[in-house]
């Protein structure tokens, strides 16, 4: 499952990027959900909440700020990945 | 405590979540059910369509339909509606499953899913949707599959409506003779072979035979489902009946066995259909001048020796490939103007069938 994740997140990541870029605030909440839920999933609390802030921004179309979110949603991911990439080369008990 | 296990069942999961796809699965594949995927309400749909599902969980939020769409879809289909849907959906989705629970979802999880919470909804669910299917069975038992579908769909209430639709009436020729010189057995042998030829002619045109009383059957056109055609349908069958009974007599002949004669009387147009008894028995059928005049018919094909007798109702509802003639009037209890007969031809019917 982690190794799922942290195939497919970077992709999700850069999306919200691009499609906040272009406007698309339908896409943007859709993969600001997946991510949320997928950082909930594995317990990442901070990387959750800023998803789950991004999708309401994005459901009431108010992106004000937006970029910020965004840049930070990037920095929590990088810990996370670094954080679960470990986990997934640690050798099962 | 854990749940439980469930009988494995076919499960699809739809989620445009590739994570949430396995952390759904993998528990449920230790159980032994049997899970495909969807990610999206599209593909879930075409999937539904294509093979047997026993339950389906579903993602609210996807791309092309999200899970909304999917269960309207759902529950217009006739074939697939009756699959039960667990929701799975964020916490601060709540509203939307409301949504979907009035929709017509049977239940709903939250994620992150919790695998216990998963194991025994599902448990639960696929129990429910077993019990249905032996409801299902043991009511087409004892009702036409068109009335158990009926009563399954809309519900039972006591009560009827006005349609339009055929009603026929057929008995067997000087039965209590037949009864009184052979052994019971070899009677209810008879019964049994001649019910399930006309049965099966009826059936065949989509008429429900609602009652049996003796060697006597009263069969409808028409009702609970409504159709078009149901005067050619109905004459159709009993050109069948007349058929299926001739050769049923060569196989009898063949055998130095009894052979038989039947006489079928069909009329058309408004009836009262609906359930008739009381809340602890009933049965479904129609009620109306027509089905009097019918019943008419059915005894008028000894006065008049044809075998199938129909009305003017019934006349103009057929095309061309099926041969009439005028038979004279008839007068019925209870009706000002007497009827016009019409004997239907089953000569051509001996002819193409040889």
């Amino acid at each position: 499952m982690i190794d799922t994740f942290l195939s497919d997140a970077p992709a999700l990541v850069a999306a919200l990027r691009t499609t906040y870029e272009e406007g698309d605030t339908e896409a943007l909440r859709r993969t600001a959900h997946t991510l949320k839920s997928n950082g909930q999933i594995f317990g990442a609390g901070r990387f959750s909440e800023l998803c789950r802030d991004l999708e309401e921004r994005a459901r009431r179309g108010t992106l004000d700020g937006t970029a910020d979110v965004i840049g930070r949603i990037d920095r929590e991911y990088a810990a996370l990945e670094t954080t679960l990439t470990a986990l997934g080369s640690t050798p099962a008990p | 405590m854990s749940a439980p296990a469930a009988p494995p069942g076919a499960i699809l999961i739809v989620d445009d979540n590739r994570v949430n796809q396995l952390l759904l699965s993998r528990g449920l594949e230790q159980q032994g059910h049997a899970i495909v995927f969807a990610g999206h309400g599209r593909e879930a749909l075409d999937l539904l369509r294509r093979r047997h599902f026993d339950l389906m969980l579903l993602d609210v939020l996807m791309p092309e339909l999200d899970g909304y769409q999917v269960l309207a879809e759902l529950k217009l289909d006739p074939h697939l509606r009756d699959i039960p849907v667990i929701m799975t959906s964020s916490l601060d989705e709540l509203d939307s499953v409301v949504k979907c629970v009035e929709m017509g979802a049977e239940d709903y999880l939250t994620k992150p899913i919790n695998p216990v919470l998963l194991n025994a909804r599902i448990t639960a669910s696929l129990e429910k949707k077993r019990l249905r299917d032996q409801q299902r069975e043991l009511i087409s038992k004892f009702a036409t599959k068109e009335v158990a579908e009926d009563l399954l769909t809309s519900g039972f209430s006591l009560g009827g409506k006005h349609i339009d639709a055929s009603a026929l009436f057929c008995d067997i020729r000087s039965f209590t003779t037949i009864v009184e010189a052979r052994e019971p057995a070899e009677t209810i042998e008879l019964l049994n072979d001649y019910y399930t030829l006309m049965m099966d002619a009826i059936g065949g045109e989509g008429g429900i035979v609602n009652q049996m009383v003796g060697d006597g059957l009263m069969a409808i056109f028409g009702a609970p489902v409504p159709r078009e055609d149901h005067r050619q349908r109905a004459v159709l069958a009993a050109r069948q009946m007349v058929e299926l009974i001739r050769l049923f007599n060569e196989e009898q002949t063949a055998q130095d066995k009894l052979q038989i004669q039947i006489g079928v009387g069909i009329a058309s147009g408004p009836v009262v259909a609906g359930y008739t008894g009381t809340h602890h028995r009933a049965t479904y059928t129609c009620v109306g001048d027509t089905v009097n005049v019918a019943a008419r018919l059915e005894s008028h094909t000894k006065v008049v020796g044809r075998p199938i007798l129909i009305d003017e109702h019934t006349r103009c509802g057929l095309d061309d490939v099926i041969a009439v003639e005028a038979h004279g009037e008839l007068l019925v209890k209870g009706k000002t103007q007497p009827v016009q007969v019409y004997a239907v031809h089953v000569d051509s019917l001996v002819a193409e069938s040889l």
